[in-house]
């Protein structure tokens, strides 16, 4: 098994190797929640309508992946991008304080070693050092054992849950606010399923687990709107 | 030997209840001033926390802390040239769930330790009768409802504007300007955060920051168990005082009698007529602590409901057992504020009773007037037993002393052993020649070199020294053993391994680990509906509390105490 503390601390590449994958794997999740958003959330899909896209990658990724053609050379390693990126294909901001922005902020960090790793094969460069709040003097190579490196997975998966749940609310705040969910189970049952479908981690197994108990935790929103109480803005 | 000189005036429950307050923060102005005895050094160390610079103030529970820092702050508030703040971070284990679910757990925490400041600004802006300057009053309005969210566990982070610490300095000059003072000092009251240690790193990293040429912070922390962060330097950011009344000080009897003067009324003072010998072996055996000598006394004149009113040696006895019962147990909860550590209290446990029985030996073959009530243990000490030692300080089971060196022989570190588990564990091996007075007379006229010197392998095994390890709870989902105590994930399932939130944990606890007797425990299973630590802690009025048989507002006063002590710091 790799990634165990005899293997990291007997090898500095492994470290470097293994942050590259945690750091694109969380790209990833970005890539696919943006993506699955643009294809089933009416308001992303108008928001981002203006995105110029190549025909050969609407040709490759075909019409129910017209998201990932448009994100597949956006990246998500730093903490400007993920924030920029999410207004720019879902007008959603990111608020500047909070868990959300605390989590972004340790991850700014790991893509920090992660981009010295990539680029100058773990040597922290002048601008890693100014990024990470650093004063060291002279040259600075990254070697993770294993304490830092699950603290590395241990931010990563902090950042990817606290932004799901981040997003998660936004949509359907949103789709609350456009009239998009009726309160009634019948009838939001397919758009809401997708919804859930899409955010939900059967990993962590959090309750509600389903998508119709989900849905019952917001319909008293949805039915203080039809009751004519102010939506959000 | 001096009588006890009486107080006047007659008794009711209430004022009995405040008489018998352990815990100086909880007296008013009137009563800390008229209760409080001053102790050795009180003068010099007062002197320097009303004063400028850095401070820190160390001492165990109940040796006089908050005493120290209440003072200062009723002295600071009459003069006219320094604004005080008092602020008590008892409170601080309530905010530990945040670290299991927040990511920006310490901005939030950060956050509480300066609402905390900003708040005790205003209550000491409000007892000098100061209009409050409009931002000031909002701020209060803020910080006020952001500690009552916290602390109480709010879902939704409360909101405030953050203030930086550096900030908060700047506010604090305003604001003392404002008011007309010239200085401005933060007493800054059970600042340990002992049971998390990004708390403590956090709060010395605020604490360094509190100081300019107006503002000045004190601190008060625990010996043994306070780690500093890695910027701040003992001596260098502050200077490290210690408030611990010494038993082997001439004045120190005259110290504790003039505190039962002071707060016995008549009609209590009356029982101990005759019987003042008895005052001096719980002074003694209270070793130091006002606290638990004033509990001993409680005992001893049976200001407990149920307790038979005539003082005796059998009642010090008992009141000195159960005292020892006490520290042995706040040393024990340890494991499971510092849940990690158990191996080591385990240990440690074994480790009390073999320096108490090493003494007794000692003291087995010595005359009265040499009797040991202290231990030499020769250097290397191991960290694993350092580690111990600490946590045996923290309870105030011992006190380091002085280190010494005996030449070739080496350098020795030496502890004292608390009296109360000295006399109960009868290791001063005084047969049957143990009356108080007795005892009196061997602990204030003991030969100080009466040391028995020994090495760290005379009172644990190698054995025992190993297994001094982290207690790691294996993966939940597949069984494995943690890789270290910085795994964060199974290295067999990957599976994320989580810590169980040890505020929550001590909430759930059953109240059979208060350190209250049995009796009391008992009662309150089958007399009322309180089941855990948390169940106390609701019943802020007392209501269920009050249904017990023979709880009347002192002994609810004091489960309230056992519980907030429970889980706080």
């Amino acid at each position: 098994m790799i990634g165990t503390g005899p293997a990291l601390s007997a090898s500095p590449i492994m470290g470097r190797v293994l942050l590259l994958g945690l750091v694109s794997s969380a790209e990833f999740y970005f890539r696919s929640i943006l993506a699955g958003l643009i294809r089933i959330c009416p308001r992303c899909r108008e928001h981002s309508a203006k995105t110029m896209l190549s025909l050969g990658a609407v040709y490759y990724h075909g019409i129910n992946g017209l998201g990932f053609g448009v994100l597949e050379a956006t990246s998500f390693s730093t903490a400007g991008e993920i924030r920029n990126h999410t207004q720019k294909f879902t007008s959603f901001t990111i608020p500047s304080s909070g868990s959300l922005a605390a989590a972004l902020q340790d991850f700014d960090r790991v893509c920090q070693f992660r981009h010295a790793s990539v680029h100058a094969r773990g040597e922290l460069g002048a601008q890693n050092i100014r990024e990470l709040g650093l004063t060291l003097k002279g040259r600075h190579s990254a070697h993770l054992e294993l304490a830092q490196w699950h603290g590395a997975v241990e931010v990563t998966g902090n950042l990817v849950r606290a932004y799901n749940r981040f997003l998660y609310r936004e949509v359907v705040g949103s789709w609350n606010d456009k009239a998009l969910l009726t309160g009634d189970w019948r009838r939001d049952r397919k758009r809401f399923q997708q919804i859930f479908d899409m955010f939900y981690c059967a990993r962590d197994g959090l309750r509600p687990r389903s998508a119709y108990h989900t849905y019952l935790a917001i319909r008293s929103a949805i039915r203080k709107r039809l009751a004519g109480a102010p939506v959000r803005a | 030997m001096d009588g006890i000189q009486p107080n006047s005036g007659s008794i009711d429950s209430s004022s009995l209840e405040n008489i018998f307050e352990e815990r100086a923060e909880n007296l008013s102005r009137n009563e800390l001033f008229d209760w409080s005895a001053p102790m050795p050094n009180d003068a010099e160390i007062l002197r320097k926390i009303k004063g400028p610079g850095a401070k820190l103030l160390t001492g165990p529970r109940g040796s006089g802390k908050s005493t120290i820092f209440r003072r200062a702050y009723f002295e600071l508030l009459d003069s006219t040239d320094v604004l005080p703040a008092y602020v008590n971070y008892a409170r601080s284990l309530a905010l530990e769930p945040y670290f299991h679910r927040r990511a920006n757990a310490l901005q939030i925490f950060q956050q509480w330790l300066i609402a905390k400041i900003i708040y005790g600004i205003t209550e000491a802006a409000r007892a000098l009768d100061y209009a409050l300057p409009v931002g000031l009053e909002y701020r209060r309005s803020t910080a006020e409802n952001l500690i009552h969210d916290l602390e109480t566990g709010a879902n939704n982070t409360p909101a405030m504007e953050a203030v930086s610490p550096s900030q908060l300095v700047v506010l604090l000059e305003e604001w003392t300007t404002f008011f007309g003072r010239r200085r401005c000092v933060l007493l800054l009251d059970d600042a340990a955060h002992a049971f998390s240690s990004e708390q403590q790193r956090e709060f010395f990293e605020v604490f360094r920051a509190l100081k300019s040429r107006l503002v000045a912070a004190k601190a008060a922390v625990y010996p043994g168990v306070t780690s500093y962060s890695p910027n701040f330097h003992i001596g260098h950011e502050a200077e490290l005082m210690e408030v611990w009344c010494n038993p082997h000080d001439t004045n120190y009897l005259a110290v504790m009698r003039d505190v039962i003067a002071r707060r016995l009324p008549a009609a209590l003072n009356a029982k101990l007529k005759g019987r003042e010998e008895l005052i001096d072996y719980l002074a003694l055996a209270s070793f130091g602590i006002p606290r638990a000598f004033l509990n001993m006394v409680a005992q001893l004149v049976g200001v407990d409901e149920d307790s038979p009113s005539r003082p005796s040696k059998t009642l010090a006895d008992a009141a000195i057992s159960a005292h020892a019962q006490s520290v042995r147990s706040i040393f024990v909860s340890l494991s499971r504020k510092l849940p990690r550590f158990k191996n080591f209290i385990d240990i440690g446990k074994h480790l009390q009773a073999a320096i108490t029985q090493y003494i007794k030996e000692y003291n087995y073959g010595h005359p009265t007037n040499q009797k040991a009530v202290s231990v030499a243990i020769a250097e290397p000490i191991s960290p694993e037993i350092s580690r111990i030692l600490g946590f045996m300080e923290y309870a105030g089971m011992v006190r380091k002393m002085e280190s010494f060196s005996r030449g070739n022989r080496g350098v020795y570190q030496r502890y004292s052993v608390h009296y109360a588990i000295l006399v109960d564990e009868k290791a001063l091996s005084l047969g049957k020649f143990n009356s108080a007075q007795n005892i009196v007379d061997v602990l204030t006229n003991r030969d100080a070199h009466a040391i028995p010197h020994t090495k760290e392998s005379g009172l644990v095994t190698p054995d025992q020294i190993a297994e001094c390890i982290l207690d790691l709870e294996p993966c939940p989902h597949c069984g494995a053993a943690r890789a270290s105590s910085e795994a964060r994930f199974c290295v067999r399932c990957g599976h994320e391994l989580k810590e169980s939130s040890i505020y929550e944990e001590l909430l759930k606890s059953p109240i059979d680990r208060l350190p209250l007797t049995e009796r009391k425990i008992e009662g309150l299973k089958t007399e009322s509906r309180i089941k855990t630590v948390k169940d106390i802690l609701l019943d802020e009025e007392s209501v269920e509390i009050r249904k017990v048989t023979g709880v009347g507002p002192v002994w609810a006063r004091r489960i309230h105490n056992a519980a907030e002590e429970f889980v706080s710091v």
